[in-house]
């Protein structure tokens, strides 16, 4: 599969100049790779002979796009860089010593790395050596007309997105004939000038990673920036039109949204989590207080899983939501499919979450290192040796320290344990040939508290006694990708990893699981043709569960009601699992480009349950037609299933006969890039569900039957903004209207979800300012989430409690959800280091949202639960 | 789901305005259920076809605030209840639902002759191949009281629950106080090993003996003002100047009865609800357990600027958890 990203620079700010830079050499003494360069001096009559060293020389020099800043042009802009030149002659490293500005630092870099020299000599061995590079831009009237452009090209590798090296380029005009040839940089850029305007076929020939071609058009006056990518399929995207980009949407999927590394740690009131800026994408409804739950396009949180590096995640936050188990700062990316997703995942009938985990980096030493009032972290990643590098990080809370101050004298609560939370990560990276990369991660999250009630607490006796929260899990995986051929590629993954829950409140309630998480997955992608691929896999989960619960009757994952009522006056059951849960799938799809515009994926996806003896069988498909080059039209269609929740299916406690929930998603959507960093994104959608799980009537044997429907529809509006080029700033707006209702049997009426939303208003801006400073705002509008009211009570004299009598379920509202949140930044870079001092303010008016309603003992009172109030989080941050 | 919350509601602490605790009585209360049966003094559980009365302890505001010059009424309003005896449903909802109904004497009284009258209702016990046939281990005395006016029709929740009304009234007149109440009366399945009910030793007040004229109970006649003339030490009485006052509770030790469960002898565990139409105690709910069997609580009296005092009535309520009940009321006169 290759990748192209193809980006013009739309004309320069000077039509009328044509720019020509000059470099002056200056020759400063350094130290490089254990040889000295010294200054030649008069030797010592009587002293030993000194050797002779000759400076480098260049012998290849390139010129630098003069940046477009849109700043008053000045006559001379000077940047001086320090060189690293090897005994080749190229140019290994390069830094800036004095700052022209940001954008001038970046040109002259990216043509410095291309430099090419005559080595240094120390008695005519070549040496190493560094060198301090004057690299100035001038203005020039220039000739008029301009009648020509460049192009300025970087070749990566797609599985890694590292630099292909020194691959060749070959350029040829409409007539066929070979107008340049030329080699790429070590770092893959290259740049042709002078040429015509017109088209031109691009060759890339990279050698084992396949060759690469791509039409390209210049334009006078213009230099038309491209990044083409080589190799296996990384992305399920791939470029049957000439150009896929990571953010455009792919072929196997009606809708993929993605947020890229840039960006997923700059999102205000997120302190700089990535998954919590998934929130913020259309479809995906605000979860109270501020709870990591995801619930998609009207589904339930448990119908949506998240996945990293395609291997399921147990937990995603801690605590429920205080912040994600794998560091931001150690992720490439983050894709989400709100539905019509690939036969690549099952299990599920909402959507997915794909993490993709960042691999080390291969240059040198990187790390981060955070402190904020709520934790600190530290990261760490480079190479070992050529073909293996490593990454790693640690988080620990630091709440428990402070958590204390915050339990009134009187309230009778003891703490064993303050909440604490702890993460790690560890990432090698092994390329024991270019066609090979085996990867091995480990991550895992501990989550604790511990409280003691020494008297019943509040209203409710049953919370006394032992109050404690535990989460445990230590993931292990390891997957080994292959390029077998060039039309064949081969992935192989496998992790396992033992999950531990203990959450319970005195007597009344006890949960507690052990997990043995296995999970694989191969996967073979063959492209038969350049018309047809076909991909082939299994994924397999494989799980030993021993648990024990003791408590109420779990109920269903959904529409239960009010739940106000105390643990002490409902019946107590008790349910001791010990099973393995056995879960194979397979899967078969193809992508065909049916012709130049029009792209057809079918896929059919196969599913075992053993908890419930059911197989399913989801077929899928979706077509992308490329109406223009920058506007396309996606349909989806297909079945997606998914078993009951661990309750609904048990033996002792739930129904082991029911049949596998069901649903059809329907989607449709148009994708427009209206403007130079302007994206356009409306989606339609229609779910169906049936066979969910429902209790029965009086919660009796056989506890759950199947025969609850749900239906959702809605639409959704995305317009993302980021500049042509560069990072400066960026910004979406996202809107979604929805509705999505269940029916709980033939002769029920239909309801609200419990977590409908009807409108989500999410926008958000994030602007890079000079001197480094950050400033970004997030505001959110979303119709309240529905309830159940409490319309009477009934004194239960055996306990001395109050029942609550609920009304109709989900039949009010709360009222509407709005919120800011601002993050400021101000960051100090240095010549090997940088360091961020930022503060990120959830909540920044305090805006007193109501997310329930709280009763009184005997539910005669009810008042507004409200959620949290205004959260600064002041931190800094050190980057290497 | 909403459960999961539980925790982090805890630890988030009050994100809202506080309510009165449940042991301000400030309206119609029931605080239990004295279930006696004939012949068996002391047991709390019944056998199959045993006889029962039951009587509902209700609390009440006792008469209504009047404003003076306007005299007060000589006797409180009567309380009227429905209530109807019944096997339950299988279920596992948290309201039992009536199944079979069971003759009952004093179950309705709209009014009851005797306007001082409390909620007592007799009835029977089915027999066991009843019991064994509706799959029921326990019998429920079920409806509404109201403090004044008539209570609800017996099948209020039922149609609730199917829809009917919206909005669950125990009283015919909305304004009126009442409290729907549900009484679950245990089977006795340990005949060889009878539940009996605990019982309250002594109450004390500051390390005393509860001081007169209310050291007893509180006529429901006895006005709620007025009362410092019927004392005779006031030395002993609380001051409304917001002193704090230590009430002791003392069970027998016979209460910590020993149960089968599992073939596991478990040791019962009083729990003590508090309760007072005035002043405020530190929490509404206690535990005993072997060998204390004592509680102890403050209480601070109410800020009452009447020089001829205020009468407070406390209740105080010890459960088993497994049927069996005990209560005592003792009143206070608090003067400035």
């Amino acid at each position: 599969m290759i990748f192209a990203r193809f980006v013009r620079v739309l004309g320069l700010p000077y039509a009328a100049s044509v720019l020509r830079f000059a470099g002056v050499l200056v020759l400063v003494s350094a130290l490089a790779s254990g040889a000295l360069a010294q200054r030649a001096r008069e030797p010592e009559p009587e002293a030993e002979e000194k050797p002779l060293v000759t400076p480098p020389k260049l012998i290849r020099f390139v010129e630098a796009a003069y940046p477009p800043t849109g700043a008053e042009p000045r006559e001379e802009i000077v940047v001086e860089l320090l060189l690293t030149i090897d005994k080749a002659g190229a140019v290994t490293e390069a830094l800036v010593a004095k700052s022209g500005g940001e954008a001038f630092d970046a040109a002259a870099l990216s043509a410095a790395r291309q430099f090419l020299f005559e080595p240094a000599r120390q008695d005519w061995e070549p040496i190493a050596s560094r060198i301090r590079y004057r690299y100035v831009f001038e203005m020039k009237v220039p000739p008029v007309p301009i009648n020509q452009g460049w192009l300025s090209g970087t070749v990566r590798l797609a599985e890694d997105d590292s630099p292909a090296g020194r691959v060749g380029v070959e350029v040829v005009n409409e007539d066929g004939e070979l107008v340049r040839e030329l080699v790429a940089g070590s770092d893959g850029a290259f740049v042709v000038t002078d040429l015509l305007p017109g088209t031109y076929t691009i060759n890339i020939l990279g050698g084992e990673f396949g060759d690469l071609t791509a039409d390209e058009a210049i334009a006078a006056g213009e230099v038309t920036e491209v990044i083409y990518r080589l190799g296996g399929a990384k992305r399920k995207a791939y470029a049957g039109f000439g150009e896929t980009a990571v953010v455009d949407a792919p072929p196997r999927e009606v809708v993929r949204r993605t947020i890229d590394k840039e960006e997923l740690t700059r999102i205000p009131g997120t302190r700089g989590d990535a998954l919590r800026a998934v929130e913020l994408l259309p479809g995906v409804a605000r979860a109270p207080f501020g709870l990591g739950l995801l619930i998609i396009r009207g589904s339930a949180p448990t119908d949506s899983e998240t996945f990293i590096d395609g291997i399921p995640v147990p937990l995603i936050y801690h605590f429920g939501g205080i912040i994600s188990v794998y560091n931001s700062y150690l992720l490439e990316q983050i894709d989400f499919y709100p539905g019509n997703f690939s036969a690549r995942y099952g299990r599920r009938t909402g959507g997915i979450l794909e993490v993709t985990t960042r691999d080390p980096t291969v240059d040198k030493l990187h790390g981060v290192a955070e402190f904020s009032f709520i934790d600190t972290f530290i990261t760490a990643e480079g190479p070992l040796t050529d073909k293996l590098s490593m990454s790693g990080g640690f988080r620990r809370s630091l709440i428990d320290l402070v958590f204390p101050l915050f339990i009134p004298d009187d309230a009778n609560v003891g703490v064993r344990q303050a909440p604490v939370y702890y993460d790690y990560q560890l990432k090698l990276v092994y390329r024991p040939t270019k066609r090979d990369r085996v990867r091995f991660t480990s991550y895992g999250s501990n989550d604790r508290l511990a409280l003691l009630f020494e008297e019943a607490a509040g209203d409710d006796p049953s919370i006394r006694g032992d109050g404690n929260f535990s989460t445990r899990f230590y993931n292990n995986q390891i997957d080994w990708a292959r390029r077998i051929s060039d039309k064949t590629e081969q992935s192989i993954a496998f992790e396992i990893g033992p999950v531990n829950i203990d959450f319970g409140i005195g007597d009344a309630f006890q949960l507690q699981g052990r997990f043995l998480q296995t999970y694989s997955r191969a996967e073979w992608r063959y492209q038969v043709n350049k018309r047809v691929q076909l991909i082939a896999g299994a994924d397999l989960s494989l799980t030993p569960v021993d648990l024990f619960f003791q408590g109420p009757p779990p109920g269903g994952s959904e529409g239960a009601g009010s739940q106000q009522g105390s643990l002490a006056i409902e019946d107590q059951v008790t349910a001791l699992v010990d099973t393995v849960v056995f879960r194979p799938g397979l899967y078969l799809e193809s992508g065909l480009n049916l012709g130049k515009l029009t792209r057809l994926v079918l896929g059919v996806r196969l599913d075992y349950f053993s908890e419930i003896d059911a197989f399913s069988f989801d077929p899928r498909a979706t077509t992308i037609f490329t109406v223009r080059p920058d506007m396309r039209v996606k349909l989806g269609v297909g079945i997606y299933s998914q078993p009951p929740e661990f309750q609904e299916s048990d033996v002792t406690i739930g129904n082991p006969t029911l049949e596998p929930i069901q649903s059809v998603h329907v989607g449709a959507g148009w994708e427009y890039d209206a403007f130079p960093g302007v994206t356009l994104d409306v989606e339609g959608f229609y779910k169906y569900l049936w066979d969910r799980p429902v209790p029965t009537q009086n919660g009796e044997a056989p506890f759950f039957v199947t025969g609850g429907i749900g239906r959702i529809y809605g639409a959704e509006l995305l317009i993302s903004v980021r500049p042509p080029k560069g990072r400066q700033y960026f910004g979406f707006l996202s809107y979604t209207i929805s509705r999505s209702e269940r029916k709980d049997g033939p002769n029920e009426p239909w309801r609200l979800f419990d977590f409908d939303q009807t409108h989500i208003l999410s926008a958000s801006f994030i602007y890079k300012f000079r001197r480094n400073w950050e400033i970004g705002a997030l505001f959110r509008l979303v119709s309240g989430n529905p309830n159940t009211p409490v319309v009477g009570s009934v004194y239960d004299a055996l306990s001395d409690l109050y029942i609550p009598i609920d009304g109709r379920i989900n039949s009010i509202r709360n009222p509407l959800f709005n919120q800011l949140d601002l993050r400021v930044q101000k960051e100090w870079i240095f010549s090997k280091w940088k360091v961020a001092l930022f503060l990120d303010i959830r909540n920044t008016y305090n805006r007193q949202n109501q997310e329930g309603l709280i009763y009184n003992y005997d539910f005669s009172q009810s008042t507004p639960l409200l959620g949290l109030p205004i959260i600064p989080s002041l931190g800094l941050r050190g980057t290497l | 789901m909403k459960r999961r919350l539980i925790f982090g509601l805890l630890l988030i602490g009050a994100c809202a305005e506080s309510f009165l605790p449940p042991s301000a009585v400030v309206d119609l209360r029931q605080i239990g259920a004295l279930v006696e049966i004939d012949g068996k003094p002391g047991r709390a559980n019944p056998d199959p076809g045993d006889m029962v009365q039951v009587s509902n302890l209700v609390i009440d505001r006792g008469f209504p605030p009047t404003v003076p010059p306007e005299p007060p009424p000589l006797s409180p309003p009567p309380l009227q209840w429905r209530l109807v005896a019944c096997i339950p449903a299988p279920s596992v909802l948290e309201t039992p639902i009536c199944q079979n109904v069971i003759p009952c004497e004093g179950c309705e009284e709209v009014p009851p002759d005797d306007p001082l009258a409390f909620p007592i209702a007799r009835f029977q016990i089915p027999s066991a191949e009843e019991l064994d046939a509706a799959e029921a281990t326990s019998v429920v005395l079920q409806g509404a009281i109201c403090a004044e006016g008539e209570p609800a029709e017996l099948d209020a929740i039922i149609r609730l629950v199917r829809g009917d009304i919206d909005v669950l009234e125990p009283c015919k007149d909305p304004d009126d106080e009442g409290r729907f109440i549900s009484v679950e009366i245990p089977i006795e399945d340990q005949p060889e090993n009878p539940n009996l009910n605990p019982a309250i030793a002594d109450v004390t007040l500051n390390g005393n003996p509860w001081p007169p004229p209310f050291d007893q109970e509180v006529p429901r006649d006895q006005s709620n003002t007025d009362c410092a003339d019927l004392v005779e030490d006031r030395s002993v009485l609380p001051r409304a100047d917001g002193s704090i006052s230590i009430i002791q509770l003392e069970a027998t030790s016979e209460s910590f009865q020993q149960y089968l469960v599992d073939d596991v002898f478990i040791t019962e565990e009083i729990q003590v609800s508090w309760l007072a139409d005035g002043g405020a105690f530190e929490s509404s709910f206690s535990f005993i357990s072997d060998p204390a069997r004592s509680a102890i609580i403050q209480w601070a009296p109410p800020n009452f600027p009447n020089d001829m005092g205020r009468v407070v009535r406390l209740n105080f309520v010890i459960r088993d958890g497994r049927g069996g009940i005990d209560r005592v009321e003792r009143g206070l006169c608090v003067i400035p």
